[in-house]
């Protein structure tokens, strides 16, 4: 995959180095429909936001550690993706892909949340051999298309994607700016 | 003197991770039909303190394995891989029945083992629906390469409780060569075995397939849960089937079969 070529902070190949900080996208292949994403675009309408127009949804993993590229490439093609349905990004590789016109929204969990698929992930990642990595969370992706302004997403964001009580979100992309 | 002949029951293997919750009713659909299933950890098996050598069939039953976090089956699929795959491949190369329910046919596919050994073609992704799916569905007996299903009417009801259920298969060529190789054992129908969309078909699986066996037919995966149809008196219809005289239900005639190969 082309997108293995991006990565945070360009560690390079096997080559060990300080503690670093990886985000990898894992998203449907564009042939598996995204029924999340349908979902979500249901729950939006009903916000009164009829100028949304298509929602697409991802996984996102936020990795710590000293992996080698090698061992990053195997957490994401052996532990993260779904080979047959699904495709992944390095870095915010997955955002200039997915091509203009979308805003994009990160949703992580707050510091202190109990975030148990990232704990599910650390034990497949040890299970795989792999003891360079040392912690993970885990967050949603949300490409949102339409004419939407900025009290619109932040609408979008409070009433739909996020529960502030447990969750930050970030607008990683915004077509206002 | 008189001589009897006592008859051989299969030792069936339930494997278990965290998570799993249909251990209990497949060990006891297994005792039911004539085995003798023992529930067992996966890490007394990585452990070594149990071999599946010592088993004839290894079944791997319905639940949430690791929470279906990452995706359903996947982290249970990693970890046979990682840890006892050389073990299931010899099973599988002596000619042993595998069988797979629900959350253990996700981990199949998803491990490489189903419907072609080596690597994953097909997997099961979230229902078209979006929403977890519990009921009785109606299936069409296909006239596959397995001998588990030998015997049965054309069209049989069984529950599926599932979200992730919807076959997916690598590309076109690899369904035709499912189709081709015989490997379909039932796909979801109407009443009248026709195949149609939602909700008969409750997930928007690829041709409405329900369950796939390998190329020997000893390898068997399925979402719908036989273990839940042991007795007539289980089906929500069964005093208005004109059958309900019977006492056993299509999946108790499944698990009788799996123990019958031995015989």
């Amino acid at each position: 995959m082309s997108a293995i070529a991006f990565m945070v902070n360009s560690v390079h190949i096997n080559n060990m180095e300080k503690e670093k900080l990886f985000l990898i996208e894992v998203r449907n292949k564009t042939r598996v429909t995204d029924v999340f994403g349908y979902m979500i675009k249901k729950d939006i309408m009903e916000t009164g936001i009829q100028e949304i127009e298509e929602v697409l949804t991802s996984s996102l993993y936020r990795l710590k550690g000293v992996c080698c590229h090698r061992e990053l490439i195997r957490i994401a093609e052996e532990i993260l993706i779904d080979a047959v349905a699904q495709d992944y990004f390095l870095d915010n590789s997955g955002i200039r892909k997915r091509g203009a016109g979308y805003n994009v929204i990160d949703v992580f969990y707050k510091e202190g949340v109990t975030d148990t698929v990232a704990e599910t992930v650390m034990t497949a990642v040890k299970d795989a051999g792999i003891k360079n990595l040392f912690s993970a969370s885990t967050g949603k992706r949300y490409y949102l298309k339409g004419r939407l302004n900025r009290q619109d997403i932040e609408t979008i964001c409070m009433k739909v994607l996020v529960n502030p009580l447990i969750q930050n979100y970030s607008v990683v992309k915004d077509n206002n700016a | 003197m008189e001589v009897r002949f006592e008859m051989v029951k299969p030792r069936i293997l339930v494997m278990r991770v965290a998570g799993t919750n249909c251990d209990r009713e497949t060990e006891w659909a297994f005792r039911l039909a004539g085995g003798l299933p023992q529930r067992v950890h996966i890490n007394r098996i990585k452990r070594g303190e149990v071999k599946m050598r010592d088993y004839q069939v290894l079944v791997i039953p319905g639940g949430f394995s690791y929470g279906d976090d990452i995706s359903a089956g996947k982290v249970f699929a990693n970890e046979i891989r990682h840890n006892i795959g050389n073990d299931i491949n010899l099973f599988i190369e002596e000619g042993k029945p595998v069988i797979g329910i629900c959350n253990g046919f996700q981990v199949l596919v998803k491990a490489g083992i189903l419907p072609y050994p080596g690597r994953q073609s097909v997997t099961l992704g979230w229902n078209g629906s979006a929403r977890f799916e519990d009921r009785w569905v109606h299936l069409k007996i296909e006239e596959s390469v397995s001998p588990f299903f030998r015997g049965f009417p054309p069209v049989i009801k069984l529950p599926v409780a599932h979200a992730e259920g919807n076959l997916i298969t690598e590309n076109e060529d690899v369904l035709k060569k499912i189709e081709n190789d015989r490997l379909v054992i039932f796909r979801y129908c109407a009443p009248d075995g026709t195949l149609k969309g939602y909700p008969y078909n409750p997930n928007g699986s690829t041709a409405n397939i329900a369950g796939l066996a390998s190329a020997s037919g000893l390898v068997v995966g399925m979402m719908p849960h036989p273990e839940r149809a042991l007795f007539r008196c289980f089906y929500p219809d069964w005093h208005r089937d004109e059958k309900n005289g019977d006492v056993f239900g299509y999946g108790y005639m499944f698990f009788k079969n799996v123990v019958n190969f031995f015989r």
